[in-house]
C-alpha cells in the first residue's frame, strides 16, 4: 500500500484549518494541524510532513521566522497563505526559502495544483531532462526548446531564464532569485534587465505575447512557468 | 473704547458739537452731552483740519486727541474734516448728517486771528438755515499769539538768524559801490531779496531778523544822512515798516505752507500705512501669518516694537505674534495690564488713564463678536511716548486688524464645517453601500447554502450545482467589494508605502485582462501597445488595479460584444494610457464627478457595483504623480485617459549567464 503523502498546516483559523483537512483528506493526503508557529516547528520535526502549508499571519512568531528555522535542517517543501496586499512579506518568505504561496480567498483547485508542483518537485532526483507543457516543450539535455514542433532560437540569456523557469516548472521564481541566479548577485536589483527579458521570451515563445499562458507574471513577486 | 449710544432713537434731534485743540473745547463736549442726553439725541463731535488753524504745534495736538478721546468716551461719534472754510465744512456736514442744533465755542480761536478773517461763529449762524446754533462763552484764556510765536521761536535753530545777520552785511558790501548807479530805490528792492530768500527757507524768525538788520543798514549806509540813525526823510519810516510786514507775511506764509506740506505728508504715509496692511493681509488666509504681518507692519509705522497676545485655550492670554525677538510683553506685570484691557475691553498701559506705569500700550481688538486679542506697542525710545498722531494710527491699526483676525477665523471655520459636511456625507455613502453590497451577495450565499442543507434530497444534481455556483458568485462579489473598500481606506490612510519597480507595460496589461476573466463576456480586447515602449516605473501590484477598475468600469457600462480598446501613447515626460468603451457617453457635468468616492451616475443601465472603483484609480494615479481623466470620444462612447511620468531610461542591458545557485 502507498504512503499517502502527508500534509502539515499551520494556521491559528479553526475554520481554514477545518477546510484544508477535509478538502485535502478527500484528496487522498494524511493532514495534521497546528495552531501556531511553536507547536507547527515542534510538529514538523514530530510528524515529518512531505508540505507544509503556513499561514503568515500566526499569533506567536512572523512566518518568515518560521521558514527561516525550518530551512536550516530540513528542505521540505513549504506553501505560505496570505492576503492580498501583502507583497512584501510574500516575497521576504519566499527569499527565505518557502516554494510557493497562495492568496486567501484562494480557489481549493489552485491551491492542489500548487501543492502538486511543491510535491513534484522535492520528489525528484536529479533533475528531469524534457519538460513538457503543452505545445512548449524544454528539453534540457539538449538545450533545445521547441514551440508546437518547431525550435526556437534563443539567446544565451534567454534559455537561462528558460531553464530556470522550467525546472521550476509550477512554482514561483521571485525576481531576485531570477537576477542573482541568471545575471549574478550584483544585478539582484535591476529588475528592468528581467522585464525586458521575459518580455523577450514570450514574444519567442507564447502564442498571443499580450496574453501568455506559460510565463505568468505573479504581480509583485514573481514568475511563474506552467 | 465704549460704545456710544445705541439703539433707536425716540426724538429726531441730532446734536453737533465742535471742537478744537483748546482747552475749552472739553467743556463744550460735556455740555453737548448733557444736552443730547437731555434730549435723548445722538450727538456728533466735529473737528475741521484746516490751513487756517496752522500752525498747530504739539501741546495743542495733545489737547485736540484728548478732547476727540473725551467725546468718544461720552458717547459721541467723532468725525474728522478736512478743508479750508471752518464754517462751511460744519455746515455740510450738518446738513448731511441732519443735524437739528450746532454747539460751538465762542473764542473758538484766538482773538488776533478772529480779527484779521472774521469769526467763524459769525459765519456759522449766517448759514446755519434752520438749524439752530448755541454759542456758548469761554472762559478759559485762549494761548495768545505772542505766546505762540515765541514758541515757535524756542523751535527753531539759530542758524539762520546768523545766515540773515551775514546776508544782509554781505549784500551791504555788495552793493554799497554801486548805490549811486543803482538809485536808492533798486537797494531796497535789491534788500528784499535776502529777505524773501530767509522767508522762504528758514520762516517768520529769519525773515524778521533779516529785515530788521536791512533796515538797520539801509538807514545806515544808504539813507541820508548817512552813517547815522535819524532819517531826514520821513517817508523812510513808512518804507520800513512794509519792509518789515513783508518779511513777517512772507516768513509766516512759508512757514505755514511747509506745515502743511509736513503735515499731508505725514498724513500719507500713515494712510499707506493702513493701506499696505490691509492690502497684504488681504489675500492671506491664515491667522498666523496675519498676525506676523500686522505686528511687522504696525512696528514700522510707529517705529516701536509690537507684540499681538490672543485669548489661549485654558483661558488667560498668550503672545501669539511679535515684531522682533524681544518677548518682555510676556512680563507678569505687562501681561497683568494686558489681560486687563482685554477684560474691559479699553486701551491701557503708557500713555493711558489706566495702569501708566506700563512699558508699552494695550490696545483691544474688537469687533461685533467681542475682543480678538490685545496689540501691545512699546514705541523705541520708552522717554518719549507716542505722538498723537501715532496714536490715531495705532487705533486705526487695532480695527483693522480686528478685522482681519475676525475674517481669519471665520474663514478657518467655514473650512471647518466644509469638511465635516464632506465627511457627513461619505460616511453615509459608505453605510449606504456596506448595508446594500455586502448584504445582497450574503442573502444570496445564505439563501442558497440554507437551502442545500436543509432540502438536499429535493435537489437534483444540475440544481444543486446552480445553487453551489450562486454561491460561488457571491463569495467573489462579496470579496471584490471588500477588496475595494480596504483599497480606498489603504490608500486614504497614508500608510501606503509605494513599491515601485520597473513594469513591462504589455505585461500589465496583461495580467489585468486575466484577472478581468469571464466577465468580458463577449467583448473584444483591442490592444495597441508599441513593441518598444519603454519600461515604466511604479508599482505593478497598484498600476494592476488600475487598469483592473477602468475595465471593469468598460465592461459594466458596454454592452456584451462591443469593443473595448486599451492603448498607450509615450511622450518624452510621461506614458498616456487609454482605456476606450463604446458604453453611453456621460454629460459633460460628471466628468469630474465620476471619479468621486461612492460617486454613481444617474443612467438606465442597471449597474452594480460599490462606486469606489474610479476614486480608486484616481488614488493610485495621484499617489504616483500622475493625472487621470474622462472624455466622450468621436465614436460615441467614452475614453479614460490617465498619465504617468517616464523616468530616465535604464541603462542597456547586457548579455550575461551567472552562475548563482538557488539558496540552500
Amino acid at each position: 500500500m502507498e504512503n499517502k503523502v502527508r500534509i502539515l498546516v499551520i494556521d491559528d483559523e479553526l475554520q481554514i484549518r477545518k477546510l484544508l483537512r477535509v478538502a485535502l483528506s478527500g484528496h487522498g493526503y494524511d493532514v495534521t494541524e497546528a495552531p501556531n508557529g511553536l507547536a507547527g516547528l515542534n510538529e514538523a520535526v514530530g510528524y515529518r510532513p512531505d508540505l507544509i502549508i503556513l499561514d503568515m499571519g500566526l499569533p506567536d512568531i512572523e512566518g518568515v521566522e518560521v521558514v527561516r528555522r525550518l530551512r536550516e535542517w530540513s528542505k521540505i517543501p513549504v506553501i505560505i497563505l496570505s492576503v492580498k496586499d501583502q507583497e512584501m512579506d510574500k516575497v521576504a518568505a519566499l527569499d527565505a526559502g518557502a516554494d510557493d504561496y497562495i492568496t486567501k480567498p484562494f480557489g481549493m483547485g489552485e491551491l492542489l495544483a500548487r501543492i502538486r508542483a511543491a510535491l513534484r518537485h522535492s520528489s525528484v532526483v536529479g533533475d528531469e531532462p524534457v519538460i513538457s507543457l503543452g505545445d512548449l516543450i524544454i528539453d534540457l539535455s539538449h538545450r533545445k526548446v521547441t514551440v508546437k514542433g518547431l525550435d526556437v532560437k534563443l539567446t544565451p540569456t534567454e534559455y537561462e531564464l528558460m531553464r530556470q523557469l522550467a525546472v521550476h516548472a509550477g512554482k514561483v521564481l521571485t525576481h531576485k532569485f531570477l537576477l542573482k541566479t541568471i545575471w549574478g548577485i550584483p544585478y539582484e536589483n535591476d529588475s528592468h534587465y528581467l522585464r525586458v527579458y521575459v518580455g523577450q521570451l514570450r514574444r519567442k515563445i507564447e502564442e498571443d505575447p499580450a496574453n501568455p499562458r506559460h510565463i505568468i507574471t505573479e504581480p509583485g513577486i514573481g514568475y511563474r512557468l506552467i | 473704547m465704549s460704545g456710544g449710544i445705541k439703539g433707536p432713537c425716540p426724538a429726531k434731534e441730532r446734536i453737533m458739537v465742535c471742537i478744537g485743540p483748546s482747552p475749552f473745547s472739553a467743556q463744550l463736549v460735556r455740555k453737548a452731552k448733557l444736552i443730547a442726553e437731555g434730549l435723548q439725541a445722538q450727538w456728533i463731535a466735529v473737528y475741521v483740519e484746516s490751513s487756517q488753524v496752522f500752525p498747530i504745534n504739539d501741546e495743542a495736538k495733545g489737547n485736540l486727541e484728548q478732547n476727540i478721546r473725551l467725546a468718544e468716551e461720552l458717547g459721541a461719534e467723532v468725525v474728522s474734516l478736512i478743508g479750508d472754510d471752518l464754517a462751511e465744512e460744519i455746515i455740510e456736514l450738518a446738513h448731511q448728517r441732519k443735524v437739528s442744533q450746532i454747539i460751538i465755542g465762542k473764542s473758538l480761536r484766538n482773538s488776533f486771528r478772529q480779527w484779521v478773517t472774521g469769526s467763524i461763529v459769525d459765519k456759522v449762524i449766517r448759514l446755519s438755515q434752520g438749524i439752530s446754533v448755541q454759542v456758548i462763552p469761554g472762559e478759559i484764556k485762549e494761548i495768545s499769539v505772542s505766546r505762540k510765536i515765541y514758541q515757535q521761536y524756542r523751535l527753531e535753530e539759530k542758524y539762520p538768524f546768523i545766515a540773515a545777520v551775514l546776508m544782509m552785511v554781505g549784500l551791504t558790501i555788495l552793493v554799497s559801490p554801486f548805490r549811486d548807479y543803482l538809485g536808492l530805490v533798486n537797494v531796497a528792492m535789491i534788500y528784499l531779496l535776502p529777505v524773501l530768500f530767509c522767508a522762504s527757507n528758514w520762516g517768520t524768525g529769519s525773515a524778521v531778523t533779516a529785515a530788521v538788520v536791512g533796515v538797520i543798514t539801509y538807514d545806515l549806509f544808504f539813507v541820508p544822512p548817512r552813517l547815522s540813525f535819524t532819517v531826514a526823510d520821513l517817508r523812510y519810516l513808512i518804507s520800513f515798516m512794509i519792509f518789515i510786514l513783508v518779511a513777517f507775511l512772507t516768513g509766516t506764509l512759508s512757514t505755514r505752507l511747509k506745515d502743511q506740506v509736513n503735515y499731508s505728508r505725514e498724513r500719507e504715509s500713515q494712510v499707506a500705512a493702513l493701506y499696505s496692511l490691509s492690502r497684504d493681509i488681504a489675500a492671506v488666509a491664515s491667522l498666523d501669518s496675519i498676525l506676523n504681518k500686522i505686528a511687522s507692519k504696525v512696528a514700522e509705522a510707529v517705529n516701536g516694537q509690537v507684540g499681538i497676545l490672543m485669548p489661549s485655550e485654558g483661558g488667560g492670554i498668550e503672545l501669539k505674534a511679535t515684531s522682533h525677538e524681544d518677548s518682555s510683553f510676556m512680563e507678569a506685570n505687562e501681561r497683568a495690564v494686558a489681560i486687563w484691557a482685554f477684560d474691559h475691553c479699553q486701551w491701557a498701559g503708557m500713555d493711558t488713564d489706566t495702569l501708566s506705569a506700563a512699558k508699552a500700550l494695550y490696545l483691544p481688538l474688537t469687533t461685533e463678536q467681542g475682543v480678538q486679542g490685545i496689540i501691545a506697542v512699546r514705541p523705541r525710545d520708552a522717554k518719549e511716548g507716542f505722538k498723537p498722531n501715532q496714536l490715531r494710527l495705532l487705533e486705526a491699526f487695532s480695527v483693522l486688524a480686528a478685522v482681519a483676525i475676525n475674517r481669519a477665523k471665520l474663514a478657518e471655520q467655514a473650512r471647518e464645517s466644509q469638511t465635516y459636511i464632506e465627511s457627513e456625507r461619505l460616511r453615509t455613502a459608505l453605510f449606504n453601500s456596506l448595508s446594500h453590497d455586502l448584504r445582497t451577495p450574503l442573502a444570496s450565499i445564505k439563501g442558497a447554502v440554507t437551502g442545500l442543507l436543509e432540502g438536499d434530497d429535493i435537489f437534483s444534481p444540475d440544481a444543486r450545482r446552480d445553487l453551489l455556483l450562486t454561491i460561488q458568485q457571491g463569495a467573489i462579489r462579496m470579496s471584490r467589494f471588500v477588496n475595494n473598500l480596504l483599497e480606498m481606506a489603504r490608500l486614504e490612510s497614508g500608510m501606503l508605502k509605494l513599491n515601485k519597480d520597473w513594469c513591462d507595460i504589455q505585461d500589465l496589461v496583461g495580467v489585468a485582462l486575466k484577472h478581468i476573466g469571464e466577465s468580458l463576456g463577449n467583448r473584444k480586447i483591442v490592444t495597441d501597445i508599441p513593441v518598444d515602449t519603454h519600461l515604466i516605473k511604479g508599482d505593478f501590484v497598484l498600476l494592476e488595479q488600475v487598469l483592473v477598475n477602468l475595465l471593469d468600469n468598460a465592461i459594466k457600462y458596454s454592452e456584451d460584444g462591443s469593443e473595448i480598446r486599451i492603448l498607450t501613447r509615450e511622450t518624452a515626460n510621461f506614458m498616456e494610457f487609454t482605456v476606450s468603451d463604446k458604453g453611453p457617453q456621460i454629460p459633460h457635468e460628471d466628468l469630474q464627478n465620476i471619479f468621486k468616492k461612492f460617486y454613481r451616475l444617474k443612467t438606465p443601465l442597471q449597474v452594480s457595483g460599490s462606486g469606489l472603483g474610479l476614486s480608486i484609480c484616481k488614488e493610485i494615479v495621484e499617489v504616483h504623480g500622475g493625472k487621470i481623466w474622462a472624455e466622450n470620444n468621436c465614436d460615441d462612447g467614452v475614453d479614460i485617459k490617465f498619465t504617468l511620468s517616464c523616468e530616465q531610461p535604464y541603462e542597456r542591458v547586457p548579455f550575461k549567464g551567472g552562475n548563482v545557485k538557488y539558496g540552500e
